[in-house]
């Protein structure tokens, strides 16, 4: 899975943290940041995340800093 | 003096597994496992708490940890997820001291000789450090502290999950040499077996034996054996900027399913050969010892190497003599023309040295034209990630291109996205 989204996020100490992001029609608004980590696309950082909504779904988002493009990779329901 | 050191060994608990629970918060509790893909032949790369009750451990196949472990879940591992969060944590540790060496991608050795008194002594300082890793990620760290390397590893595995352990050369009679000898650093399983067929199991019973039968029976290892199993280590907490160049550069790949197809062999030679040719360029090396090694479906296993006149760096260079090792020795031993389970591809001989542009009969020109080639190459993958360019011969279906690994190099672009050079080769 790899689809581009719309997110709102926020800029703040040199980091950045998504806030909302819209995926298959549906707001999502995230709870809880569970896990962040910077990869690489050739000379280009990754940021990923992987998030809880309040509804309780989980997925990982990324932004790659180059393109400037958020993407949803991965999403599960929660149990 | 070496008794005065303080060494600090920081030893992340079930790591992999550990971010993968803090990534998903439904895995705790469960019994999880990081492997390779779960489809393919790959081992457990690491496994949690709850996996271990069921006997499964780290380097165990999967199939097997599947028996043992029917309802463990499988994750297919991130590198880059680990490496990111070993390195944070690393940088956590050089908050303690700048003597830090980084053991493996789980472990690290610091050095607080000089700064445990900043933090209030070394238990304080071990318990600080779990404490800024545990705030900053979440994931619990095993310390062990001791005079020296080997000491300070021991107290660590001691109490594991979450465990801050200090072992003083005092302890050595009461605390090290009840172990099991396998529980020594530096000893594996082979020396394990030899060591019980002397009579020896417990650490304490190496430690008394005569040094100098060791020395007979292991050569200088004897002695270390001796030295180590007295809970004596001289050795030195290395900084990465001192680190040691490597010695070789190679890599291996464990193949979907067992094949005797010489052709898709050599494509996955030629994966290889173009990771290992990358990572030389990469690192500056150049290397004038190619080896091959080829473990067949019974896991017999045979390892080949060829010295060149000169030392190379080219994957085409690297590739044509691995090819030619490989069906020398299929040629040569008609028991090898059975299916093949694993191949690998390494240069060792590293220096920095002349170029070879005489392998072959190819004239200097196209060797002028190849580098060109490979720069671009480099510098594109540098620039847009590995997967944007690879060899024709790796790629089955190129419109009006020669795909063939005998044809002459030639690279393409491609879609495969998502899939190592050697899975693309096994496509």
């Amino acid at each position: 899975m790899s689809e581009k989204i719309d997110v709102i996020s926020m800029f703040r100490n040199r980091t950045v943290k998504p806030v909302r992001f819209k995926h298959a029609g549906r707001i999502f608004h995230i709870a809880k940041i569970l896990y962040t980590w910077v990869g690489r696309e050739g000379a280009y950082p990754v940021h990923h995340f992987c998030v809880l909504t309040r509804d309780g779904d989980q997925f990982e988002i990324s932004l790659n800093v180059y393109t400037m493009d958020w993407v949803i990779r991965e999403a599960g329901t929660g149990s | 003096m070496q008794d005065r050191r303080i060494i600090l060994h920081v030893d992340m608990d079930a790591f992999f597994a550990s971010v993968e629970e803090l990534c998903d918060p439904r895995l705790a509790g469960k019994p999880v496992m990081v492997c390779g893909h779960p489809d393919t032949r790959t081992v457990v790369a690491a496994a949690n708490y709850e996996a271990r009750k069921y006997g499964v451990f780290s380097g165990m196949p999967l199939g097997i940890a599947r028996v043992k472990c029917p309802r463990g879940v499988f994750i297919e591992g991130q590198p880059e997820k680990y490496v990111y969060a070993s390195l944070r944590m690393n940088d956590i540790c050089r908050e303690f001291t700048p003597v830090m060496e980084r053991y493996s991608i789980d472990e690290s050795f610091l050095d607080i000789t000089g700064t445990a008194k900043f933090f209030g002594g070394p238990l304080e300082t071990g318990r600080q450090l779990k404490q800024r890793i545990k705030g900053q990620f979440g994931l619990t760290v095993s310390v062990g502290i001791g005079p020296n390397k080997i000491l300070a590893k021991t107290a660590s595995k001691l109490q594991k999950p979450d465990g801050l352990t200090l072992l003083t050369a005092a302890d050595v009679p009461t605390r090290l040499h009840p172990l099991p000898v396998k529980k020594l650093f530096g000893l594996g399983g082979r020396t394990e077996t030899k060591l019980a067929a002397l009579g020896i199991e417990t650490i304490g019973e190496l430690a008394r034996f005569p040094k100098d039968i060791l020395h007979r029976l292991f050569g200088v290892y004897g002695l270390y054996l001796h030295e180590a199993s007295n809970g004596r280590d001289p050795t030195p907490v290395v900084p990465e900027a001192e680190t040691p160049p490597p010695k070789s550069v190679g890599n291996g790949y464990t193949l979907l399913k067992d094949s005797n197809n010489v052709e898709h062999l050599l494509r996955i030679l030629l994966a290889l050969s173009s990771k290992v040719g990358r990572r030389l360029r990469e690192g500056g090396h150049r290397g004038r010892t190619v080896t091959v090694t080829i473990r067949l479906y019974d896991f017999t296993t045979v390892t080949r190497a060829r010295s060149l006149p000169l030392h190379v760096d080219r994957d085409r260079e690297i590739y044509e003599t691995a090819r030619e090792i490989f069906l020398h020795e299929r040629r040569r031993q008609p028991r090898f023309q059975v299916p093949v389970r694993l191949l690998g591809v390494s240069v060792s001989g590293l220096a920095d040295g002349e170029r070879g542009a005489q392998l072959g009969l190819l004239d200097q020109s196209y060797w002028d034209k190849y580098d060109r080639m490979v720069r671009v190459a480099d510098r594109l993958r540098d620039r847009y990630g590995e997967k944007v360019l690879t060899w024709a011969g790796l790629v089955r279906h190129v419109p009006g291109k020669r795909a063939g690994v005998h044809g002459n190099p030639q690279m393409v672009s491609h879609q495969m996205a998502g899939l190592s050079w050697e899975r693309r080769a096994e496509r």
